[in-house]
């Protein structure tokens, strides 16, 4: 029988657990627009779809659970939501707003380590508390990769999340 | 925004560099120079406004096509001026996929005429140059640019 899904596993398309996570999370915030060049490179597209089956294998192995997020930063959401169509499934879109984005406010503009670049992955950690009012820790950005041949690359290195200077448990 | 862009723009301005899985980043620079007239006498003058950029990158042109960030003027004036045309050299096609990006790619000038009252005025010219610059990744930035006296 034929079947349109890849087999090899480093090409899965990802899938949304649609669980409420609990614990430490990773979150892996990819950043782009239609207006950016780099981003429309087939390499870097090709790069985002396998970051996140990458990155969510390392989260599990972790024990950590993982949410992937697309910010399109086009001014207009019909091209934001456009833009990342052939992405692949997410498990929140922030689409519109140009720089003024509320997830580039929050991991570019409020972080004062953020850069205010296209293409650019950020992964952050944080942990969740449920309850009657859920709860979460200050997000840690473990990496930040920026660069239409940047992202390809560290995917092709296996998208480790870990900052490269240091070694998670 | 013109905060935050002035934060790139100051940023990039500086030649900053990313930790990490990054490179390093652009330069971009300006200047608004009187090509004829003068805001103390006449009532016409023509201005040039100069970019230079790192090699290598580039900017969009004011209609970059569907693949781009458009660069922008927004002229700050005396009470009474104004700004009658503006003339940009012809930006560069670069073929993006199947679009066509409009860009440019080296020190380029824009030329335009402003208008305004005889009287003297204490008020700069200036304005606000935005832009994003790319190559492997795209920047936002602004620099803004006062015409001497």
């Amino acid at each position: 029988m034929l079947t349109s899904r890849p087999m090899l596993s480093q090409e899965r398309d990802y899938v949304p657990s649609y669980e409420t996570p609990k614990g430490r999370q990773i979150v892996a915030i990819y950043i782009g627009s239609t207006t950016c060049g780099p981003c429309l490179l087939p390499e870097v597209k090709a790069a985002v779809r396998k970051m996140k089956v990458l990155v969510a294998d390392q989260a599990k192995q972790q024990g950590a659970g993982f949410a992937a997020v697309a910010a399109a930063n086009d001014w207009e959401v019909a091209k934001a939501t456009s833009f990342v169509e052939p992405l692949g499934e997410f498990d929140q879109l922030v689409l519109g707003g140009n720089w003024t984005n509320l997830a580039i406010e929050r991991y570019v503009w409020r972080d004062p380590e953020g850069v205010p670049a296209m293409p650019q992955i950020l992964i952050v950690e944080r942990t969740i508390t449920t309850g009657t009012r859920m709860s979460f820790s200050e997000p840690k950005v473990l990496r930040r990769i920026t660069g239409g041949k940047e992202i390809p690359a560290w995917v092709e290195r296996g998208a480790p999340i870990s900052a490269p200077d240091t070694q998670h448990p | 925004m013109r905060g935050v862009l002035t934060r790139v723009a100051l940023f990039v301005a500086l030649g900053g560099q990313f930790p990490g899985d990054t490179q390093p980043l652009p330069k971009v620079s300006g200047s608004l120079v009187r090509v004829r007239g003068s805001t103390r006498g006449d009532s016409a003058i023509e201005v040039r406004v100069d970019i230079a950029m790192t090699e290598g990158w580039h900017i969009g042109a004011r209609q970059p096509g569907k693949v781009g960030i458009p660069t922008k003027l927004e002229w700050q004036l005396p009470k009474g001026w104004s700004v009658t045309s503006e003339n940009w050299p012809a930006p560069k096609t670069e073929p993006v996929g199947r679009d066509s990006a409009f860009i440019y790619t080296g020190p380029f000038s824009i030329h335009a005429s402003l208008v305004g009252p005889r009287a003297t005025s204490q008020e700069p010219i200036q304005l606000v140059f935005s832009y994003g610059i790319c190559r492997e990744m795209c920047i936002p930035g602004e620099v803004t640019l006062r015409l001497a006296r």
